[in-house]
C-alpha cells in the first residue's frame, strides 16, 4: 500500500472512527484503526465490538485530489498514536507506505516516522446485515430525539437495559423512550414507513447514541437506518455507524403515564427553569437537589430550597394558566432541569395526580414530547 | 450553719457519676432476693451455660475469686455453689432508665455512658441542697425504690467524677475535688486514669513516665510529638482538668449493627442468605424504632481463623426495609467471599443514618405504587411484633434452629453500651 492523503481529510475520518475506539478492550487489534487503500479512495475503520465505524475517503472531492493511490493495500495502525501524530505532521499531505511485515512508514514535509502496523486479517469483520427494513430520518430531526431522550438513560449498570434508549415502531411511528427508574423522557414522530413494519425490542445504549450525536450532520441529510437481528446501521454521507442491540427486554412504560390530572399548570419555560435553576443552586449542596413547588390560590405558584449549611431561598412565579387541586410537590431540580432545557417551547404544561405521583411534562404545542419525573417523597 | 450555696464552687462545676455495682447481679438480687441475696451468682451468657463465660458476678461471688470473662466451667471450680443465671436485658434495660429517671428529677442535664453508668450535671441544683446531700438522696432512692447499690463519684469534672465513683465499691460516695488530684492520683501507675489504657501506660514509660504525678509535670511539647491531640489530653487529664460537658442529648445512632457466631463452619449460600435475613431483620427493626433510614450496608464476615472481614456498599436511596438490606448483603457476599468458603460469625451493620423525617426518599417509577404498601406492612408487623414480641411474627425465611434466629430474643442478648432503650423514649417520658 502506497498513497498519499489531505491531511485536513485524514483527520477528519480519523475523528470520526476514534468515538469506536475503547482503552478498555479486550481484543489488542482493536487498539487499531484499520486502514484500506482501493481504487474508489481509502477506507477507515474502528471498533469496539459494540459500535463499529467505517468512514470514507474519495480519491476526488469536487475538484481537489484528495488521494493520490499508488498501491493498493491495508494495515491496521494503533489508533491513539496515529491521530496524535497525523494531527501534528507539518504539511497538508501525507504519505503512508507499508513495507515487509507491515512495517509502515509516514512522510510529510521533512518528517518521516516509522510505525509497526499489524495485520489487517486479524481485523474483525464488520457484521453483514440484511439491508430490507429500513426507516429514513433527517440527520437534525434523529439528533434532536436524540438530545431529548438520551440525558434520561440509567448510568447504573446493575439494570444495563435501561442505559440504552428504546425504540419502537408501530403505525408508521417512531418513539423513542428513555428512562432510569426516576424520571423518563419519550419522543415521538411519524415516519414515512411501511405501517405494517413493527418493532418493540430495539434497544440502543445511550452513550452510543451521545456519540452518533456528534457525527451526524446538523442540516437535514436523510440518514438511513438499517434495522438487522442485533444491530443497527446508520449510513450518512462517507461513514457508516454499526451499533449492538442492548441485550434483555425493555419494561413497559407505557402504564405509567397516567392519562388524566389532578391538578395542571401552563407556565413560560424559560421563567421555570430560571427559577429552578437558583433554587437549585441552594439543593445541590445537600446532595439531594430537593426544590419545592407549592400551587398558590392566584395562580402562581411558589418555588423554594433550602441548604442546612447556606440558607433558604423562595420565590414566586406567575403562572400562565392553573386548574385543579393545590398542590405542594418536592422533587430533584436537576431532573427538572435537564427536562426543561430540550423542552423547545416558550410555554410548557404541567400536569400532576398527587404529591407522590409521576408529574408530567409536555410543550403546550407539541403533544410528541413527554417528560416525566417521579417526585420526592418527604415527611417534613 | 454554712450556706447551701457555699458547697458549691463559685465558677465551676459539680458532676456526679453515677456507677451501678454489679449491675446486673444487683438487679437479679432486688428482683428476686429470696433466691439471690447476697449470694455468690453469676450471669453467663450462652446458649449452653457451662460452656459459657462470666458477663458478670455479684460482690458474693467475686469474694470467691469468680471475675468478669471467666469461663464458667473454671468460675465453678473456685465456687461450687455460684449460681447461674441467664442474661435478661429486657430487665437490665428496664431498671437502666429507672435509675437514671430517678438522677433526671435533680437535673435534666443526664448523660448515660452505658447501661449502668451515668452522668449528671448538678451544678445549678441548689435548691435541692449541697452536692453530698444530692448524692445522698439519689443513692437512697435508687437503693429503697429499686433495690440496687450504686457508687457515687462527686467532682468538678466528669473525668474526676468517674475516678471518684470507682475509688470505693459498692455502696459509696466519693468526693474528689481539684485540689485532692496530687495526694490522690500522683503516685497512681498512669493507667489507673480513665481514658488511659495499657498500651499508652507502656509508651509512656518508655518516655520515662511512669506516675500520674510525672505525667502531670511532663513537657506538654514532648507528649504531643509523641501522640498528637491526645498528649495535650494526657497532661490535662493527668492534672485532673477535663471541660467536656455532660451531653444530655441521646446522639443519634451512628450505626446499627448485629453479628452471629454460627454453630458450626457455614458454606452452603442458602443458610448464610437465612443469616443474613434475620440479622437484616432485626437491625432493620431497631433502625425503625429509632425512625431513622439507612444509607450504608456493611456486613462482617470471620474466617474459622478468625480472620475478619468487612464490605460495605452504599445503597441507591436511603432505605428502612430489611428486603434491601438483606439483598445488598447478599450481593456484597456473593461478589467478596468465594463459593464453598466456610464462615463463622455473620454480621450486619447498618451506617450513614440519618433520621426518617428528615430525608427524602427519591420514587422509583417502578416501585411508587408499592412503596406505601411495604412501609404499612413493616408498621403493622413491627406493632404486632413490640406487643407480642420478636417471633410473634416473621417471614418464612426467618425460621430456623441455628443462633441467627436467637437475635431477635432480646431478654438474653444485649451488650451494656446498647442504648436504644433510652434513645427511643427520653428520660422525661414516664413508664407506659
Amino acid at each position: 500500500m502506497k498513497l498519499t492523503v489531505l491531511k485536513e481529510h485524514l483527520n477528519e475520518a480519523i475523528g470520526h472512527v476514534s468515538k469506536a475506539i475503547s482503552s478498555r478492550t479486550t481484543i489488542p487489534i482493536l487498539t487499531g484503526i484499520k486502514i484500506e487503500a482501493s481504487a474508489a479512495g481509502l477506507t477507515l475503520t474502528a471498533s469496539d465490538t459494540d459500535i463499529s465505524i467505517q468512514s470514507f475517503i474519495p480519491i476526488e472531492s469536487g475538484e481537489t485530489v484528495v488521494v493520490e493511490l499508488y498501491a493498493k493495500g491495508s494495515v491496521v495502525l494503533p489508533a491513539k498514536f496515529f491521530a496524535e501524530i497525523i494531527r501534528k505532521l507539518p504539511s497538508d499531505r501525507i504519505q503512508i507506505e507499508v513495507g515487509e511485515q507491515f512495517q509502515t512508514i509516514i512522510k510529510a514535509g521533512s518528517s518521516e516516522i516509522q510505525i509497526m502496523g499489524l495485520d489487517p486479517e486479524e481485523y474483525p469483520l464488520l457484521p453483514q446485515i440484511e439491508e430490507d427494513k429500513i426507516i429514513r430520518l433527517p440527520s437534525d430531526l434523529l439528533k434532536t430525539m436524540i438530545r431529548q431522550t438520551s440525558f434520561a438513560v440509567s448510568t447504573n449498570e446493575t439494570t444495563p437495559i435501561l442505559t440504552g434508549v428504546q425504540w419502537t415502531i408501530e403505525g408508521g411511528k417512531l418513539k423513542f423512550v428513555a428512562c432510569d427508574r426516576h424520571r423518563l423522557a419519550t419522543r415521538e414522530v411519524s415516519i414515512d414507513v411501511d405501517p405494517e413494519m413493527k418493532f418493540h425490542n430495539i434497544v440502543i445504549s445511550g452513550r452510543t447514541l451521545n456519540e452518533l450525536n456528534k457525527i451526524l450532520p446538523e442540516q437535514n441529510t436523510l440518514i438511513d437506518i438499517v434495522i438487522a437481528d442485533n444491530q443497527v446501521l446508520f449510513k450518512m454521507h462517507a461513514i457508516l455507524f454499526y451499533t449492538r442491540i442492548l441485550d434483555g427486554t425493555y419494561p413497559d412504560t407505557s402504564k405509567l403515564i397516567p392519562q388524566s390530572y389532578q391538578s395542571e399548570l401552563v407556565v413560560n419555560t424559560k421563567e421555570l427553569a430560571d427559577s429552578i435553576d437558583r433554587a437549585y443552586l441552594l439543593s445541590r449542596e445537600d446532595k439531594t437537589n430537593i426544590v419545592r413547588m407549592t400551587m398558590n390560590e392566584d395562580e402562581s405558584i411558589e418555588i423554594s430550597s433550602s441548604s442546612s449549611e447556606l440558607g433558604k431561598l423562595t420565590e414566586q412565579l406567575k403562572l400562565h394558566k392553573l386548574k385543579g387541586e393545590l398542590l405542594k410537590i418536592s422533587f430533584n431540580s436537576k431532573y427538572m432541569l435537564d427536562a426543561l432545557k430540550v423542552m423547545d417551547s416558550d410555554f410548557i404544561h404541567i400536569g400532576f395526580t398527587g404529591a407522590m405521583q409521576p408529574i408530567i411534562m409536555k410543550p403546550e404545542e407539541n403533544a410528541n414530547l413527554l417528560q416525566l419525573i417521579l417526585p420526592y417523597r418527604t415527611t417534613g | 450553719m454554712k450556706q447551701v450555696s457555699d458547697q458549691y464552687p463559685k465558677n465551676g462545676r459539680v458532676i456526679l457519676h453515677i456507677d451501678m455495682n454489679a449491675f446486673y447481679c444487683s438487679v437479679h438480687e432486688a428482683v428476686e432476693p429470696e433466691k439471690y441475696k447476697g449470694k455468690p451468682i453469676a450471669v453467663a451468657g450462652s446458649v449452653e451455660l457451662r460452656r459459657g463465660i462470666v458477663v458478670t458476678s455479684s460482690y458474693a461471688a467475686r469474694a470467691r475469686g469468680v471475675k468478669t470473662g471467666m469461663q464458667v466451667r473454671e468460675a465453678l471450680k473456685l465456687c461450687p455453689e455460684l449460681q447461674l443465671i441467664r442474661p435478661d436485658f429486657d430487665l437490665y434495660r428496664t431498671f437502666s432508665r429507672r435509675f437514671m429517671q430517678i438522677a433526671y428529677q435533680y437535673s435534666p442535664l443526664v448523660e448515660a455512658v452505658s447501661i449502668d453508668e451515668c452522668y449528671v450535671d448538678i451544678t445549678g441544683s441548689k435548691q435541692f441542697g449541697t452536692p453530698l446531700e444530692i448524692a445522698g438522696l439519689i443513692q437512697e432512692r435508687i437503693r429503697v425504690e429499686l433495690g440496687l447499690p450504686c457508687s457515687i463519684g462527686v467532682a468538678p469534672n466528669k473525668l474526676l467524677a468517674k475516678v471518684a465513683s470507682d475509688m470505693r465499691k459498692p455502696d459509696a460516695i466519693n468526693v474528689l475535688r481539684l485540689r485532692d488530684v496530687p495526694g490522690v492520683l500522683w503516685h497512681q501507675p498512669c493507667n489507673t486514669m480513665f481514658g488511659i489504657g495499657r498500651k499508652t501506660a507502656e509508651k509512656l514509660q518508655r518516655l520515662q513516665i511512669f506516675t500520674l504525678g510525672q505525667l502531670a509535670a511532663a513537657d506538654e511539647r514532648l507528649l504531643t510529638e509523641r501522640f498528637g491531640v491526645y498528649g495535650a489530653w494526657l497532661k490535662r487529664a493527668a492534672n485532673g482538668i477535663d471541660d467536656s460537658p455532660v451531653n444530655p442529648e441521646q446522639e443519634r445512632s451512628k450505626s446499627i449493627g448485629h453479628t452471629t457466631t454460627l454453630p458450626r463452619d457455614f458454606t452452603d449460600r442458602d443458610d448464610i442468605r437465612r443469616v443474613f435475613l434475620n440479622l437484616a431483620d432485626q437491625t432493620c427493626r431497631r433502625l425503625r424504632r429509632q425512625g431513622l433510614v439507612a444509607r450504608v450496608v456493611q456486613i462482617t464476615v470471620r474466617e474459622p481463623s478468625m480472620k475478619t472481614y468487612t464490605r460495605s456498599a452504599t445503597l441507591p436511596q436511603p432505605t428502612e426495609s430489611h428486603d434491601d438490606v438483606y439483598r445488598e448483603a447478599c450481593r456484597l457476599f456473593d461478589a467478596h467471599w468465594p463459593e464453598a468458603k466456610p464462615v463463622r460469625l455473620l454480621g450486619i451493620t447498618l451506617q450513614n443514618l440519618q433520621p426518617k423525617a428528615e430525608s427524602a426518599l427519591q420514587l422509583d417509577l417502578f416501585t411508587f405504587e408499592r412503596e406505601p404498601k411495604k412501609e404499612r406492612l413493616n408498621e403493622a408487623m413491627d406493632r404486632i411484633r413490640d406487643k407480642f414480641g420478636e417471633s410473634s411474627i416473621v417471614t418464612a425465611g426467618m425460621l430456623t434452629d441455628d443462633p441467627s434466629a436467637l437475635i431477635r430474643n432480646h431478654k438474653e442478648r444485649g451488650t451494656s453500651l446498647q442504648m436504644d432503650h433510652l434513645k427511643e423514649r427520653g428520660l422525661e417520658e414516664g413508664e407506659s
